[in-house]
This record gives C-alpha cells, structure tokens and sequence, in this order.
C-alpha cells in the first residue's frame, strides 16, 4: 500500500515538473500578446513610420522588410555553407582535417553573438557602414554552425546499412551522399535550418553594429536596414514616449509571431525520423 | 568452375587479424554457404568480395582474390560491385525513393539503360526475378515503407539483380525474416542460383543444409573445412567442423 503511494506522489511531482517546464512560455506567449495587440493593425504592419515623437503613425514595414533583407542575405551564406560542413563532419571522420573542422564549429557557436558582430564591424562595416549586407553576413556566422550541427546529426541519423545498399551498387562516396544520405535525411536537414533561421531572426546582438538602423524602407541590400529586434531595443529604451512603448509591443508581437511558426513549421516536419527508422524495423 | 577464388587471403582491421590465410574457391551458378559461430569473420569474407571492407577504418589485407582470374584490387571498384551485387541482414531499401526507383537506381547510376523504355524493361525483370513483380506491379511509384520485411528484401534482392550481376552475395538474408518469408527467399535462391553464383552467410546450419551446393566452415578467422554441402554435413573431416555441426562451439 505505501509502495504505491509512493508511486503516485513521484508522478504526481513528474507531472508537477513538466507543467512547470512548460509555464515561462505560456507566459510569454500571453505577455506579449495581451500588450503588443492593440497596437497591430493594418498600418502597422504595411506602412512605414510618419512623422515624430508624440505626434508618429505609420507602421514597422521599414523593420520586417529589413528583416527580411538581412535573412536572404544570412540564408544566402549561412545555409549553403553549414549544409557542407555538416556533410563533410558525417562523412569524413577518418581524416585528419575532420577533428580540427568539428573543434572550429563548435568553438565558433561558442563565441557569443555580439562578439561576431563586433568582428564583422571591424572587418566589413567600416568599408561598406552599416547595411542588410553587412547583417547578414554577422546572421551568416551565427547560424552556420547551429545549420551545421544540426545537418551532421541528420546525416548521421541515417542507417550505414541504407548507405551501404548505395555503396554495393557501386556508387561513388559523393554519389552516395547527393543521392541517397542527404534525400534521406532532407526533412531532417530542413528543420534544422529552418530552427536556425528562426533563431538568427531573433538575434539583437550581432545586428546593432551591422545592419545599422534608419527610418526608411531600405531599397536594397547596400542600404542601412532596420530590423525587429532593433527597433524593439530601440523604441524600448530610446524613446521614452508611451506611444514608442506600444509600438515596441507590437513589433515584439510579430517578431514572435515569425518565430513561433518556424518552430511549428519545424515540429510539423519532426515526424520524418520515424519513418526511416520503420523501414528498417523488420525483425528488431 | 570457380568464379572466386581467394588466395591466401587475410584480413585485419588495426591491429586485430580477422581473417587467416584463406584458399577457398566460389563455384560458378552455385549456392555457396559460408557457415561457422559468430565472430569467426564470415562477414569479413563475404565483404572482402565486393571491397566494401574498405569503408572499415584501418581495414588492409594480404593475399589476393581473383574473379574470373583477375585480382579484384585491379579493377576499378566500381565495375567490380555491379559484378558482384549484394544483400544485406536487414532489409535497406532507399527509403526516399519509389519501388521504382530503388530498383532503377543501379541502372541509372552505371548508365545501362539506352531509354525509358529499356529501362522500365530491365526493372520489370530484375522484379520479376526477385518475385516481386505481381505484388507490387500496381504501386510502383510508392514508397517501400509498407512493404512487408519479406517484400522489401525481395526489393533489395531485385535492386541487385537489376545490374546483372555476375555474382549476389547474401549477408544472412533471413536474420530478419519470419518463417514464412525466409521460405520464400530460400526457394527464390534455389531459382537464382541457375543464373547468378550465390555466396551465401549464414549461422543457420539448417539453412545452408537446405539451399547450398557447397559449404564451407571457417572458424576463428581460419577456413576449416569446404566441399559439397553433403559431405560437409554427412561426413565432415574436421574434429572442429564436426563440433559445430553438432552445437558444441
């Protein structure tokens, strides 16, 4: 009798905790949108800002195209580069370059973010100033080693016996790799770059000395661009005004809101990794 | 007549010797089994043939194995593995392609095929042999996941084919299967054997008794005994062989 009271009290505490693990971001969700929803509307998202201090309207358009701007550019280097280096860290383990590679990633997604953002100041910023370009090329080192990362996991993932079958039809390594490990893992490879370019969207850090900050809807990539974690900081701390607070609020509230998607984009697709593994479930 | 032949063939994997001295000859359009307790490199052996031990880190050899007489450490590894096809313990269809497509794959990649048609031709046999085709004629284009284990190594089997191999081998290809199934691949061999020569893998002595011509038993890295399966298990020489057959080692 007391042995199972035991065991219902520890899962009642089980229960306890995973609730608890789950609370902050019910919190932040209702945080966020109890005080950034009165200040969507139509304008707010399609128009860029009019006027100054008590007297602005207009929207944050200027900052998610910015925003926008700054990850084309980010996923331009960041993805193509973090899905290679993720291959080459599942396929070649034996080489000697492998260990000094995998040392580099991992160390590189130690370097805190507003470090990176500091190097590409003094490497890049002080020839172009301030533009998307220049952001994305900071996002572009935030991300590569999380797209990295993440890839090599999924190639790994797949079973050597799915890659032998390719082997022992006489396909060549790199064969093997374009056409069957890396279709194999696709979804896998996908949410992990999908994760992280959820992630870069929300970085502040590397952006504050990059991508600069303007009022304007930036043209092209070369123009300083306005993104939505620098106008949150910006409005937030910047322009004691109440009106400034409110449109802080509500570009946090869409700044969420893009990032919650991908994380759902990303789960929905989770799934991939149970049907490679049932195929090969025969008998085990 | 040999299609293999392995001449005083060793292998190790670092430091550790799998595989002692080996002369052994493969028979042409044979069922060829390859016996003996875990551990005592059958694998080693089975993988030697097609060099898919050279994925193993720190994999070297001595020796030599001869394929139709010539070494196959001279060919170009890739003429040698559409010769010599294989198939694995579990059953590893690509899973992110068609049944079509698995099938198709070898065809494509060594260029065999002039045109679609020639190669939904060449496909349709490779099915037909593996004994496949009328199951799964109607859904080609679906993915082998709901194949049934049987089905998809009769897949795997037909993935194999597909190339016109010179020389199949099986890495146990009924470790997974339910009786069922593993009867149907057994008698599915048998038919294959008259085209196709069979190295056969396998810690079940019933099964090389049943399917295979020829046996041989290689314990402790070291060939003990080969010859006619009859033989082997009627009136084996070797203390060693006889042990086995009997369930003491």
């Amino acid at each position: 009798m007391e042995r199972r009271n035991k065991e219902r009290a520890f899962g009642i505490l089980l229960k306890l905790l995973g609730t608890l693990a789950a609370l902050p971001i019910f919190i932040i969700v209702a945080f966020v949108v109890y005080n950034g929803i009165r200040a969507i509307s139509r304008d707010f998202i399609t128009k860029t800002p009019q006027g100054f201090g008590e007297n602005v309207s207009g929207g944050i358009a200027h900052a998610i195209v910015g925003t926008v701007f700054v990850m084309i550019v980010a996923s331009f280097i960041g993805i193509p580069l973090g899905v290679l280096t993720g291959a080459y860290l599942s396929e070649r383990k034996e080489s000697k370059l492998y260990r000094f590679v995998e040392r580099s990633v991992g160390a590189l997604m130690g370097i805190p973010s507003v470090v990176v953002g500091l190097v590409v100041y003094l490497l890049l910023v002080v020839h172009t100033g301030p533009c998307a370009f220049a952001g994305g090329v900071s996002l572009a080192l935030v991300m590569r080693p999380m797209v990295s990362e993440s890839t090599r996991v999924a190639l790994a993932s797949v079973p050597q016996e799915i890659k032998e079958g390719g082997f022992a039809l006489g396909a060549k390594r790199h064969q093997v790799l374009v056409d069957i490990t890396i279709p194999a893992a696709r979804k896998n490879v996908l949410v992990g770059i999908v994760l992280a370019v959820g992630r870069a969207m929300g970085e502040a850090a590397p952006i504050l000395f990059t991508a600069g900050y303007a009022d304007a809807m930036p043209r092209s990539v070369r123009d300083p661009a306005p993104t939505l974690p620098y106008i949150i900081y910006v409005y937030a701390l910047y322009y004691p005004r109440d009106v400034y607070r409110l449109r802080a609020r509500g570009a946090s509230l869409i700044l969420l809101a893009i990032s919650l998607s991908f994380v759902y984009l990303s789960r929905r697709w989770r799934y991939e990794r149970y049907r490679i593994r049932k195929i090969l479930s025969v008998g085990r | 007549m040999n299609v293999i032949e392995f001449v005083r063939y060793s292998a190790w994997v670092g430091n550790k010797r799998i595989l002692h001295e080996i002369d052994l000859p493969i028979k042409k359009n044979a069922i060829n089994a390859i016996i003996g307790p875990s551990g005592s490199g059958k694998t080693t052996l089975i993988r030697s043939i097609n060099r898919l031990m050279e994925l193993v880190p720190g994999y070297r050899y001595e020796g030599d194995i001869l394929l139709e007489g010539t070494s196959i450490f001279e060919l170009d590894v890739y003429d040698l593995r559409r010769r010599v096809g294989m198939v694995f313990q579990h059953p590893n269809p690509f899973p992110h392609m068609s049944i079509y497509e698995n099938v198709a794959y070898g065809i494509r990649l060594h260029r065999l095929a002039r045109s679609k048609r020639e190669e939904f031709e060449r496909v349709k046999k490779a099915l037909e042999m593996a004994a496949l085709w009328e199951e799964v004629k109607d859904r080609l284009d679906e993915k082998p996941g709901r194949l049934s284990g049987g089905q998809k190594q009769r897949l795997v089997i037909a993935r194999a084919l597909a190339v016109e191999p010179e020389v199949l081998l099986m890495d146990e290809p009924t470790a997974s299967l339910d009786p069922k199934a593993t009867t149907r691949i057994e008698s599915l061999m048998k038919e294959l054997s008259k085209e196709v020569t069979i190295v056969l893998v396998t810690h079940n002595m019933a099964q090389a008794a049943r399917v295979s011509d020829y046996t041989a038993f290689i314990y402790m890295g070291r060939l003990i005994e080969h010859g006619p399966t009859r033989e082997i298990f009627e009136r084996p020489k070797r203390p060693e062989t006889e042990a086995f057959l009997r369930g003491k080692i």
